[in-house]
């Protein structure tokens, strides 16, 4: 068998294993998108706090610097 | 392209949506990726969820892909399989593929038979033959359809290196065919 022939063989199997192959199974791929979800969630509110602690940090320095004035 | 380069600026500013269409654009391919690398779905699913969490960290960091979102993550998940191989050594990866073609079909074929035969081979040739580098430029070059520049990023090598590694796999694989064949 020529080389060509063997490449196009070996290339055709890799076609077939594409279509062929397991694919992510739709329970597991739920619970890990809600799981995934619930992070980006947990995230964002981290975030969201983080800045309203630092804003309340700042409002209160700037008070403090008022008073002193 | 543009939707995929929205997508990504909406994701950098943590859109809830946007992350979400982006896990569900990827999540299922690099699953099937994952998969074909480290041969267990358990691990593969737990793979994908760090894969997904590092991407969140990374943009609540201001960090994270500005583009080329795919690579990134395929990027990321060769590494987190590189990392779990050096501790858990698995070796049996498509071969759940090969089950599955002749499902719903009672007699196969000769033809098929024989297709059967030769993809065995192939996939044991893709176990037994190749190196580790090998094998993940082989699976992200002709099962991923990246480029020989992605592929290159993806596995942190050069494209120089990349070509050299693929031409041997390939070589291997050609023998192991030219092999089964004259056994056929």
């Amino acid at each position: 068998m020529s080389l060509e022939t063997r490449d196009a063989e070996i290339a055709r199997i890799f076609a077939r294993l594409k279509v062929s192959e397991t694919g992510y199974p739709p329970r597991l791929f739920d619970a890990r998108r809600t799981e995934f979800k619930k992070r980006v969630s947990k995230t964002c509110l981290e975030l969201e706090c983080s800045i309203a602690f630092i804003n309340l940090l700042k409002s209160k320095g700037s008070d403090n610097a008022n008073h002193a004035c | 392209m543009n939707d995929v380069v929205s997508l990504l600026k909406a994701a950098q500013k943590l859109d809830e949506d946007a992350l979400t269409a982006i896990f569900d654009q990827y999540a299922p391919a690099i699953y099937k990726y994952t998969l074909r690398l480290c041969h267990d779905p358990i691990q593969a699913d737990n793979i994908v969820g760090d894969v997904f969490a590092q991407l969140l960290e990374q943009f609540a960091a201001g960090k994270g892909p500005r583009t080329n979102l795919r690579s990134y993550l395929y990027q990321t998940a060769y590494h987190l399989v590189v990392d779990r191989s050096r501790d858990n050594q698995h070796t049996a990866p498509l071969e759940v593929a090969v089950d599955r073609l002749d499902r719903g079909q009672l007699t196969p074929t000769q033809t098929q038979i024989e297709e059967r035969v030769m993809m065995e081979a192939l996939i044991s040739a893709m176990n037994s033959e190749l190196t580790d580098d090998q094998r993940h430029v082989i699976i992200l070059r002709f099962l991923e359809d990246f480029s020989l520049k992605e592929t290159a990023d993806i596995v942190g090598k050069e494209v120089n290196n990349i070509k050299v590694i693929q031409n041997r796999g390939i070589a291997k694989l050609r023998k192991a065919l030219g092999l089964q064949l004259e056994e056929m």
